[in-house]
């Protein structure tokens, strides 16, 4: 069988095409994913000009490049909140604990080949994470895997800023040395600057107590704000759930494999039992991604939500999701075309789209 | 649901009677629908009164009342805990558990840090709790850190419940001032590299004498004087909160403790006190039995302890002894004090500390007073615990023999109403 | 940590007195078996017991008689597994059957004194934990300036270790110390085979026989003798000649001991040492049918890999249950940590065991664990009249030792324990102020 990325590539690459505008291309797929995760039914997606133009059983119009997936899925690009793909050097300053004014994306490495490792593999926006030694980090830098000749990435945008109140934010090497120290400084500076109009706030915060100070200072200064890796959030599901002051919008956990504990995976479950969108990370890598979401709905975490979990859930975070995260008229067309449901790791990608570019595929080994 | 968890395992041996309180009855409201009516063999309010038998009503996680003989009002829950002991939810007023404290979570930045508040590092999930709360401790004033000179403030908790009702409010912040080897044997970050000998050094952080812990503690107050006179800091550098927090020191808004444990640092404490016209309270005093006479003259309160074989890590800065009879002579002296394990819990625990006083010589209502009132008082907790009386949170523990003895441990304990502890002496994660 | 001399000096003023008699009279003689006389009367002459009866039993006239009355008279408590008085336990050496404590008993340790203190009549000195086979013991009395005056037993019984030693995984320790047993094997063949060639020169024979034969014959010949000190103190353990204090920290090991040990034909000789975990190989314990030496450290925490959640149990109350009788150690030692063997059977009355139960576990059940059960452990006529003068109930706080008596001589007496008084009130006390008269009379 002929790989439709073959068709895909005849398609736009075809001479004597007029237009310098590539010809709308249309999908067809028997299932897509909804944007709330649900599997819902196949038709046409048509896409124009790197965007998504519309969604249904209606036939194309006509002029359209057209490829046609039997038993395909369409899943929207995954998005990976925490990684560090492409990053040259080091990911934090360590010369002072508070670094607002540092942004990830002054590190990027655009050429990198690790992106076109995680665009094959599905996963077509990463933020570039702060490396987490500082109280205040700095922004996450937001990624496109590939441009849109479906090469080397593409910084579009300075995402939220991350914080961290765990452990590894503190030595005695500088002050504060401890969080008893950061605490009092950080609380003014929250109370000083005005809360960013979109967007949320990414607090590590790994221990129970950790989560408890996080809830305590950011939702007690009125900021939404999102826990990464919470790792022992099941010690304060209680706080989680029921937080007075404010509690997470979202959590950032993963990657999972069949080594996790029982117990760090089922914390993904509490999470979203409690209210919680749970983006899933896995490092940048899309099957990792997938293995992560499999392995939290093999403990109970439901299958819709694990599916947002993987695009949507992210895209929020990052403050993007109203071009991405959803298999939606249009939104960016990043798409990745399995040939079953994201969360079946036998399921194999067939097409992966960035803004509407198609991946190169990797070459089959002999 | 308190009953069924009483009915297994309560075969207490009453004890020979004390003293036996004539019996008060406070009003009462006719009917209290949901109130836990507890009755036991001995009811010890902790200030001396015992009540044989006696009763404690409990609703909405308080305390309605006590005494002998109550009518038990219609719709309560009735728990008869038989030939059982109740007494109050013991105190540590200087519990250093649940910090991590040697592992630097206290600010290593300045010697001088009262501004900063001990709260924010507690770590409230800690195990270290569960043990606590499963001894009969119910409340403890976790320390500020003796790393620092003038640490930071304190915090009081409940050792179990609800973690947004855990932390209590004393009617005065409270600081502590660490004079000794301490200051400058600990904290983490207080050494040079191990290449250069791993010792204190002045190149990383003073004081490294005594003499250099009692001139942090001067040069603070001074010029936290010169901060309030002149309305700003001194050119070098000093933190205006800090300075402004010291200002409470001085002012007795908030109230101070030193921690000595050589008998020389009494003394040292109560020059730099008349120096500066400060009130304070003595912290773990380990050799007070050397300065009975200055402690009971100026009557300073002291929260003793704890008496151990070995030092723990805590304490193996000094070389400090404690006479085992401490707690009876301070006792004799008339000195109002309390007890403290530190860091110590289950066999080095407070209940253990307390059982120890009285093995050396101190009164068996004596050494409850000492871990329940006293502490609460000297913590300044007592508007919420410490006492069975009305309005007081409804911390109980219900031994299954004389409270303190050996042979005995708690079977039951309330925080606030809530069962925490089961009959097993285990702690119940899930509170109902 | 040096006894003060005013201790040592009563002793030797005992030793002194050898062969008089002594009487208690007045107490109540607790048993650990619960059986009380009021106002009793405890008889010891030449270092044992001749009477125990109520208040009409007869004194001999030369007897020293002890009051008390308003007190308890309690037999000396058995510490049947420790390392007090020894600078450093456990030998370098991984198999060191050669070592023994009789070279490194300190007499003047305070840990003997607090023994006294603590109502301790008998000590078994025994280490080696922390290695393969860790060499030989002694019981001796806590008191004394000389071992061998301290002595009841002298080489007593071997320590060997199931649990792997620091820097040995499980199967290199069973591995060295099957190794140990075979090469004591080849060793003794080598030697008879070597006896019987001997016999043979002077027997001035001629007869020709395959080796294996001469192994065979040979092997009567062996005596101690014609070992080193290397081979003996194995060769006789092997030979079921010396107990084998057998150190099993987890369940798994101890299930591998009675294994090795049933091979080695040397189970009946063997007293189980165990860690905490072992509770769960109870019923292997049970049916073994050995004493069983419990760690000082009597709760068991294990937290469950995937939930975290860290159960507790209280080891002696799962042997209780299964009717094994367990032997307590203190955890540490000293006067106020779980240090003292008194306030280890308090906590497991604590824990609801039976209130006997926990008292023989440092009396009668210790006294069976080192062989002497007929001659310790209780007031009984016939055994040794170490007896313990108590302030008050054996497991009562308040309880202090009053008199000690080892073997009807005064070891120790609270009136005299200056380092005691010093302890209590933080004075430094002068040598004389201390000292009060001894209240026991002459009859």
């Amino acid at each position: 069988m002929l790989e439709p990325l073959f068709f895909l590539a005849l398609a736009v690459l075809t001479p004597g095409v007029p237009s310098l505008q590539p010809p709308p291309l249309a999908l067809h797929v028997d299932a897509i994913i909804q944007p709330d995760g649900a599997i819902g039914p196949g038709g046409w997606i048509v896409l124009r000009n790197g965007r998504i133009e519309s969604i249904g059983p209606a036939e194309p119009p006509v002029g359209c490049a057209r490829l046609e997936f039997a038993g395909g899925v369409a899943a929207p690009g995954f998005v990976d909140v925490d990684t560090s793909l492409g990053a040259a050097g080091q990911l934090s300053e360590p010369a002072r604990p508070f670094t607002p004014e540092v942004a990830t994306g002054d590190a990027l490495e655009p050429d990198h080949s690790s992106f076109l490792a995680a665009a094959r593999s599905g996963v077509t926006t990463v933020g570039l994470m702060p490396g987490g030694r500082n109280i205040i980090d700095g922004r996450v830098a937001i990624v496109r895997t590939a441009d849109d000749d479906g090469r080397g990435a593409q910084l579009c945008g300075h995402g939220p800023l991350r914080y961290t109140l765990s452990a590894q934010a503190f030595d005695g090497s500088r002050v504060p040395t401890s969080r008893m120290g950061a605490l009092p400084q950080l609380r003014e500076m929250l109370a000083k600057s005005p809360a960013p109009s979109s967007g949320t706030s990414l607090v590590a915060a790994d221990t129970a107590d950790e989560i408890r100070i996080v809830i305590d200072t950011f939702g007690g200064a009125g900021r939404s704000f999102a826990l990464l890796h919470p790792t022992r959030a099941d010690d304060a599901i209680e706080l989680v759930r029921g937080s007075v002051s404010g509690r997470p919008t979202a959590a950032v956990i993963g990657p999972f494999d069949l080594d996790t504990g029982e117990r760090d995976v089922r914390v993904a479950k509490l999470l979203a039992d409690g209210g919680v969108a749970v983006a899933f990370s896995g490092g940048g890598d899309g099957g990792s991604l997938r293995l992560t979401a499999a392995v939290a709905t093999r403990s109970g975490f439901d299958a819709k939500a694990a599916r947002t979990g993987l695009s949507l859930a992210g895209a929020r975070l990052l403050g993007i999701e109203s071009e991405a995260g959803t298999i939606e008229a249009g939104k960016r067309a990043d798409l990745v075309v399995l040939d079953g449901d994201p969360l079946d790791l036998a399921a194999k990608v067939k097409l992966v789209l960035v803004g509407g570019a198609p991946v190169e595929a990797a070459k089959e080994s002999p | 649901m308190i009953a069924t968890l009483l009915a297994a395992a309560l075969t207490a041996t009453p004890g020979t009677a004390p003293e036996t309180a004539s019996a008060a009855t406070p009003a009462l409201p006719r009917s209290l629908a949901d109130a836990v009516v507890l009755q036991a063999a001995e009811v010890h309010v902790g200030d001396g009164t015992v009540y044989k038998p006696g009763v404690v009503i409990v609703q909405d996680g308080r305390i309605v009342a006590v005494g002998a003989g109550l009518p038990i009002p219609a719709g309560g829950q009735v728990i008869d805990c038989g030939a059982a002991f109740l007494t109050p939810g013991l105190v540590d007023a200087a519990c250093q558990l649940g910090t991590n404290a040697l592992f630097g979570s206290a600010e290593q930045g300045s010697e001088v840090i009262p501004q900063l508040d001990t709260g924010d590092v507690l770590d409230y999930f800690s195990l270290e709790f569960e043990q606590l709360a499963a001894d009969g401790v119910t409340t403890v004033f976790v320390t500020g850190e003796a790393s620092a000179v003038i640490s930071a403030k304190g915090v009081a908790v409940k050792t179990a419940g609800p973690i947004a009702e855990r932390r209590l409010a004393p009617t005065k912040p409270c600081v502590k001032a660490t004079l000794g080897a301490e200051t400058s044997g600990r904290g983490a970050f207080n050494r040079s590299p191990s290449r250069f000998g791993g010792g204190p050094s002045y190149a990383i952080r003073r004081p490294t004498t005594r003499m250099g812990s009692a001139w942090v503690f001067r040069k603070a107050l001074h010029d936290s004087i010169a901060f309030r006179d002149a309305g700003r800091a001194s050119s070098d550098g000093l933190d205006p909160a800090a300075m402004r927090a010291l200002g409470d020191v001085l002012s007795g808004a908030t109230s101070l403790r030193m921690q000595v444990r050589e008998a020389l640092d009494f003394d040292t404490s109560v020059r730099l006190a008349d120096e500066f016209g400060l009130q304070f309270v003595f912290e773990y005093a380990t050799e007070a039995a050397q300065r009975l006479d200055v402690i009971a003259a100026r009557k300073i309160p002291v929260i003793f302890g704890p008496v151990r074989q070995s030092d723990s890590t805590f304490e193996s800065f000094e070389s400090a002894t404690p006479a085992l009879e401490t707690p009876k002579l301070l006792a004799e002296h008339g000195i109002v004090f309390c007890l403290t394990a530190s860091d110590g819990s289950g066999d080095g625990g407070l209940a253990r500390q307390t059982g120890l006083a009285i093995r050396f010589g101190l009164d068996r209502a004596k050494a409850l007073r000492a871990v329940t009132v006293d502490a609460a008082a000297i913590a300044g907790l007592d508007q919420r615990v410490g006492r069975l009386a009305p309005g007081l949170d409804a911390d109980l523990v219900v031994w299954n023999g004389k409270p303190f003895d050996d042979a005995s441990k708690p079977v039951l304990v309330l925080i606030s109403g809530r069962p925490v502890v089961d009959v097993q002496g285990r702690f119940r994660k899930e509170n109902p | 940590m040096v006894l003060s001399s005013h201790l040592a000096s009563a002793l030797l003023a005992a030793v002194a007195a050898l062969g008089d008699s002594a009487a208690i009279r007045g107490g109540t003689i607790v048993n650990p078996d619960g059986t009380r006389i009021d106002k009793g009367v405890v008889v010891i002459q030449g270092g044992k017991i001749t009477a125990v009866g109520g208040p009409e039993t007869a004194i001999p006239p030369d007897a020293v008689v002890h009051e008390a009355d308003g007190k308890i008279v309690f037999p000396g408590m058995v510490l049947a597994h420790t390392q007090i008085s020894l600078d450093v336990a456990n030998e370098n050496v991984p198999v060191a059957p050669f070592v023994n404590v009789y070279d490194a008993i300190e007499p003047n340790s305070a840990e003997f004194e607090d023994c006294l203190r603590g109502a301790i009549g008998t000590v078994h000195v025994i280490q080696g934990h922390n290695t393969v086979i860790g060499g030989l013991s002694r019981i001796v009395r806590p008191a004394g300036d000389m071992v061998d005056y301290m002595t009841v037993r002298p080489d007593y019984a071997l320590k060997l270790s199931i649990t792997p030693r620091g820097g040995f995984n499980r199967m290199t320790q069973m591995a060295e110390l099957r190794a140990a047993f075979a090469n004591l094997a080849n060793h003794i063949e080598s030697v008879a085979e070597r006896r019987f060639e001997e016999e043979k020169k002077k027997k001035d024979e001629k007869v020709l026989i395959l080796p294996e034969e001469a192994v065979k014959q040979g092997m009567a010949l062996v005596t101690i003798d014609d070992l080193d000190a290397r081979w003996r103190t194995l060769w006789r353990a092997s030979k079921g000649e010396i107990p084998l204090f057998v150190h099993c920290d987890r369940a798994m090991d101890v299930m591998h001991g009675i294994e090795w040990l049933k091979e080695l034909k040397l189970l009946e000789k063997s007293v189980f040492v165990v860690g905490t975990e072992a509770f769960k190989a109870v019923e292997a314990l049970k049916t073994a049918g050995r004493p069983v030496i419990l760690s000082g450290v009597l709760v068991h925490k294990e937290s469950d890999p995937l939930t975290g959640k860290v159960t507790e149990t209280f080891v002696p109350k799962v042997f209780a249950d299964a009717g094994v009788p367990f032997v307590l150690q203190p955890n540490g030692f000293g006067f106020s940590a779980d240090g003292m063997l008194w306030y280890q059977a308090a906590r497991c009355v604590r824990e609801g065991i039976a209130r006997d139960v926990a008292l023989k576990a440092v009396t009668q059940a210790a006294a069976d664990s080192i062989g002497m059960g007929d001659t310790l452990g209780s007031l009984a006529v016939g055994k040794w009249g170490n007896v313990a003068i108590l302030s008050g109930d054996p497991l009562d706080q308040a309880t202090f030792v009053d008199r000690m008596l080892i073997e009807g001589r005064l070891a120790y007496e609270r009136a005299n324990d200056r380092r005691l008084k010093e302890l209590s009130t933080g004075q430094d006390l002068p040598p004389a102020a201390a000292t009060a008269p001894a209240s026991s009379s002459k009859n």
